[in-house]
């Protein structure tokens, strides 16, 4: 359940990852099958960040002396995790659902919410939450399987971004 | 010396470019020229110095470029805050107006410093004004109109784009509308933009503006730290918050330039909604009284306010 729930996680981070690397970018006024492009090729890179953890994590269990303590210590870890970003990814949800609203004014909610501060608070988020997940640990596997937890998920926004810098030159 | 006022500070797009006020032929800008109007920070001196070529004189291809991607950064801003459909429902009376005084040929709307044409496009996409409405983009920038004019034709969307002053199209505008662009125009150029309109042959403007409000700075600098990518937006992006014009004196500059057209308000005071709404708007229908223009507008209820 533990490794379903982060697996979500990431993915739902990465989906929004998606839309902000690719928001800005194209001026266009109808944009949803550019947007649905962004989100199948975010879903592909967060899929492709998900297994490389699950592999890392299969790795470092494989690896120990001790395979089914340190999965326990890994778990411990990760349970902490969907603490934190369960809670942050409710928030964000939550914020999301407004665009819905009958009211134009209460579908800025998001923007005004999410977008702006939620997003200056997601690296910041993401380090707290790894740090309060493993710092309990004396294992250097669950440091090591944060580390690279953390490093991918901050680092995927610029990947992504990546395909979308040079979109403005078509325009001059 | 004194420091200048926030409400001075200035934007770093309108320092990188430079045209003559008579043939809007571009002018060199020189990076020392725009580093003695600059104020800290330093993030700011860095982009103009990232766009001087090795003379000293800013390379118009590099200050074209970053305008382009700050402008797109510029239109999400708009699109998340779903400006197209505000100015439609601004406008939309207005036309109603100005139909009846065209004489069965098109209303012209002209956008007054369109940038890339953001609002004019979604009108023309998705604005549903009809088709006896035509719709320009006007900029002095030719970089930004050519951005907007090449995404126009992409979608195949019935507007055009012209450089050049709004105020002087060899056919004039029956409306002309903006978006953030009243508070680039500083004490008495302000009162003498509405003094073009007086002079135009213009049944009416709307003009929609960031509001001030004690909140708007920080909001806006959070916004922009988290959603610009681009340094030269980041920077501008927080500078109209500061720049904004008062509702007073927006009725003040409109009474004394423009004192053939009844100028109402919209949202200059919205109280609670306030953290929602975050732009106001100057509205001004020539020849017609306040109490027709009131009715016309009734759907805005207290939201609208004659001045």
């Amino acid at each position: 359940m533990t490794v379903f729930a982060l697996a979500s996680l990431a993915l739902f981070d990465v989906l929004l990852c998606g839309s902000r690397a690719a928001a800005g970018r194209d001026g266009r006024i109808a944009k949803p099958p550019y947007y649905r492009a962004a989100a199948w090729r975010s879903l592909v890179a967060g899929s492709l960040v998900v297994s490389a953890n699950g592999a890392l994590v299969g790795a470092l269990c494989a690896t120990a002396p001790d395979p089914a303590a340190a999965w326990r210590d890994l778990l411990r870890a990760g349970v902490r995790c969907v603490e934190v970003f369960g809670a942050f990814a409710t928030l964000t949800l939550i914020a999301i659902l407004f665009w819905f609203a009958p009211l134009r004014e209460l579908r800025i909610v998001p923007t005004l919410v999410v977008l702006g501060p939620l997003t200056l608070l997601r690296p910041l988020v993401i380090v707290g939450g790894l740090l309060f997940a493993v710092a309990g640990s004396p294992n250097w596997r669950v440091w090591l399987a944060g580390i690279a937890a953390g490093v991918s998920m901050i680092g995927i926004e610029h990947v992504l971004g990546r395909g979308y810098v040079d979109r403005w030159r078509r325009l001059v | 010396m004194s420091r200048p006022s926030r409400a001075d500070a200035v934007e770093l797009s309108d320092l990188i470019v430079d045209y003559d006020p008579d043939t809007l032929e571009r002018r060199d800008v020189t990076l020392d020229a725009v580093l003695a109007r600059l104020p800290a920070p330093a993030s700011a001196r860095r982009v103009a110095r990232a766009l001087a070529s090795p003379t000293g004189v800013l390379d118009r291809a590099r200050v074209d470029a970053v305008l382009v991607r700050s402008h797109l950064e510029l239109q999400r801003l708009h699109e998340e805050f779903r400006v197209g459909a505000q100015m439609r429902d601004l406008i939309a009376p207005m036309i109603d107006v100005a139909r009846r005084r065209a004489g069965g040929r098109r209303v012209r709307v002209v956008d007054l410093g369109c940038g890339m044409g953001f609002v004019v496009r979604w009108l023309a996409a998705r604005g549903g004004l009809g088709p006896d409405v035509e719709l320009i983009g006007a900029d002095c920038n030719r970089a930004l109109v050519t951005a907007a004019q090449r995404l126009a034709d992409e979608e195949r969307l019935d507007c055009r784009f012209v450089a050049g002053n709004a105020f002087a199209l060899r056919e004039p505008a029956d409306v002309i509308i903006s978006i953030g662009v009243l508070h680039h125009f500083r004490g008495d150029e302000l009162a003498a933009v509405f003094a073009q309109h007086e002079r135009s042959a213009a049944t009416g403007f709307v003009h929609v503006d960031i509001r001030p409000s004690p909140i708007a700075p920080i909001g806006s600098w959070i916004f922009h730290q988290a959603r610009m990518r681009e340094p030269l937006a980041r920077f501008d992006g927080v500078r109209p918050v500061t720049r904004a014009h008062h509702a007073d004196a927006l009725c003040r500059a409109a009474a004394s330039g423009a004192p053939g057209f009844t100028l109402a308000l919209v949202d200059t005071r919205p109280g609670v909604a306030g953290l929602l709404r975050i732009f106001q708007s100057a509205i001004g229908v020539r020849g017609v009284g306040g109490d027709a223009m009131r009715q016309a507008y009734a759907g805005f209820g207290r939201r609208f306010e004659l001045a």
